[in-house]
């Protein structure tokens, strides 16, 4: 497994790489997304990374009209909560119509090229 | 049993205050709360004044120096509390703890915000929108472009999903509120709104609406706190604070256990109300966090005044109407009085006050009040309940 501690910069490292990878609890189990050294269960600092297949479901979903600055011109785009097959979840953007968005969808992780960085999103199998 | 007592309160009108910076909307609801107490700014021996994001709208920190020094108030010590939309909640929560354990006798709690551009500095909307962002996960929620309405569009996504909670339930709430304000000269929005205009209004965060959203603020609130030996000498009217209590939860919502309820509120509710022996059903009058109409809704649900997934049937009641059986928002709430961020745990407290001390412009019959007040998306909530003692 690797060496390099859960952080935002590690995580987002990752993320270039295309790989969604959360922390593994090695007491309790539990996962941590995003990735974080201490378990939100069990308050442990044991861990290991797993990396997540990236398929899951959409819990919720909210359609963004009114965007900050950085995202204005993407607007209006869909932004949801995936619980991923694993069990955690994620904040993403989802790549879908907002016609075509519904609550328990199945989704996939996909990474793009969004202002010259590798952007986490999910769009529909 | 807890008891401070609130010697004065005093309020700015929540508006656009673009002629003011927030040391001036500070220095007047401070000064009114003095003078609603006949209380001098030497009696002040501490302050504790809530204040969400003055580094981004006005390009200033050290608040606490600052306004201790415009007020007059000088040496005695004065920090600037923050906690997103519950910063003044948690700053009276500062001074409630002053006074409860003897540090001091009489302390000023107060909150402000300014939203707008003032005379030194101009906003625009995407600006400000930005600066709400603030308070939700910036790695991980707003990397993803989610906004504050975005955050609370999704509880009401997961609501409507679970229970079936309507769009129409949302609007009225908007409406109800509205109506409260129509009257209260200190509300940004003094006109009454139909259901139909409330529910047509153009999409800000889907399904949330413009009206389902409160508004961009400045303000400021303040109140005199005092121990309870003391507050004859200030107020005919004595209303006691007797539970304050806050908790907190995970700011990113992906990491909580529900979308539909705010653990931080239920938590800080029950911690509260088992402070003071009394159930839910035993609150005569609520200020709750509007910030979305959703919002309210879940706090019908979290305070315990109905079950999870009840809460559209109790505005469809009317309970929650001046005159029904447990009135919310009696000054307009967030989406109608208005919204400055750091102000309205305050704001909140002087409007519980009011109606406790049988001032309020919608006044109903009370005794026991509560002020809900939550900040970001849900990280973090204060609950007060105050008790009219004489």
């Amino acid at each position: 497994m690797e060496k390099q501690a859960p952080s935002i910069g590690s995580f987002y490292d990752y993320i270039k790489k295309e790989r969604l990878m959360a922390t593994k609890c090695t007491i309790c189990g539990q996962l941590n997304l995003p990735p974080r050294e201490v378990c939100q269960e069990c308050g442990s600092k044991d861990w290991e990374w797993i990396q997540l297949e990236g398929k899951g479901r959409l819990e919720t979903y909210t359609t963004i009209h009114i965007p900050p600055a950085k995202f204005s011109d993407i607007a209006p785009y869909i932004v949801g909560i995936v619980r991923l097959n694993e069990g955690p979840r994620i904040t993403a953007i989802i790549h879908i119509s907002p016609d075509d968005v519904k609550v328990g969808m199945d989704l996939v992780v996909a990474y793009v090229e969004y202002k010259g960085e590798k952007a986490l999103r999910f769009r529909v199998p | 049993m807890l008891r401070v007592a609130v010697a004065g309160i005093g309020l700015t009108k929540f508006a656009r205050h673009e002629d003011k910076t927030t040391r001036e909307l500070w220095v007047e609801a401070a000064s009114k709360a003095l003078e609603d107490a006949n209380a001098s700014p030497k009696d002040v021996q501490a302050a504790y004044i809530g204040c969400y994001s003055p580094e981004w709208w006005e390009h200033q920190s050290h608040l606490g120096s600052l306004y201790a020094d415009w007020l007059g108030i000088c040496p005695a010590p004065s920090v600037r509390v923050e906690s997103a939309c519950a910063s003044s909640g948690a700053a009276i929560r500062c001074g409630v703890q002053a006074v409860a354990s003897g540090l001091h006798d009489v302390v000023l709690v107060g909150g402000v915000e300014k939203m707008f551009g003032g005379p030194r500095r101009s906003c625009d909307i995407a600006y400000t929108t930005e600066g709400l962002a603030l308070a939700s996960d910036e790695a991980y929620e707003q990397a993803q472009g989610l906004t504050f309405p975005g955050a609370y569009a999704m509880m009401a996504t997961a609501h409507m999903h679970r229970y079936g909670t309507k769009r129409e339930q949302l609007s009225k709430i908007a409406v109800k509120n509205h109506k409260n304000a129509a009257n209260n000269p200190y509300a940004q929005f003094q006109r009454e709104i139909s259901l139909e205009e409330a529910m047509s209004a153009r999409i800000v965060a889907f399904p949330l609406n413009l009206f389902d959203c409160c508004p961009i603020s400045d303000g400021a609130a303040a109140a005199l706190l005092c121990k309870p030996e003391l507050a004859r000498e200030y107020t005919d009217t004595v209303v006691h604070i007797i539970a304050s209590t806050q908790s907190s939860d995970t700011i990113a919502i992906h990491n909580r256990s529900s979308y539909t309820s705010l653990r931080a509120a239920k938590t800080a509710a029950k911690e509260s109300y088992k402070t003071v022996q009394i159930e839910p059903k035993d609150v005569d009058i609520a200020e709750v966090h509007d910030c979305f109409t959703i919002a309210e809704l879940i706090a019908y649900e979290d305070l315990g005044f109905c079950k999870p997934g009840e809460g559209g049937r109790l505005i469809d009641e009317g309970e929650v109407e001046v005159g029904g059986r447990i009135p919310i928002n009696t000054d307009g709430g967030l989406k109608a009085k208005g919204h400055p961020v750091g102000a309205t745990g305050v704001g909140m407290v002087c409007e519980v006050v009011k109606q406790l001390r049988g001032e309020a412009v919608n006044q109903v019959k009370a005794e026991i009040g509560l002020a809900h007040n939550v900040g970001g998306s849900g990280g973090s909530c204060t609950i007060h309940i105050l008790k009219r003692v004489s």
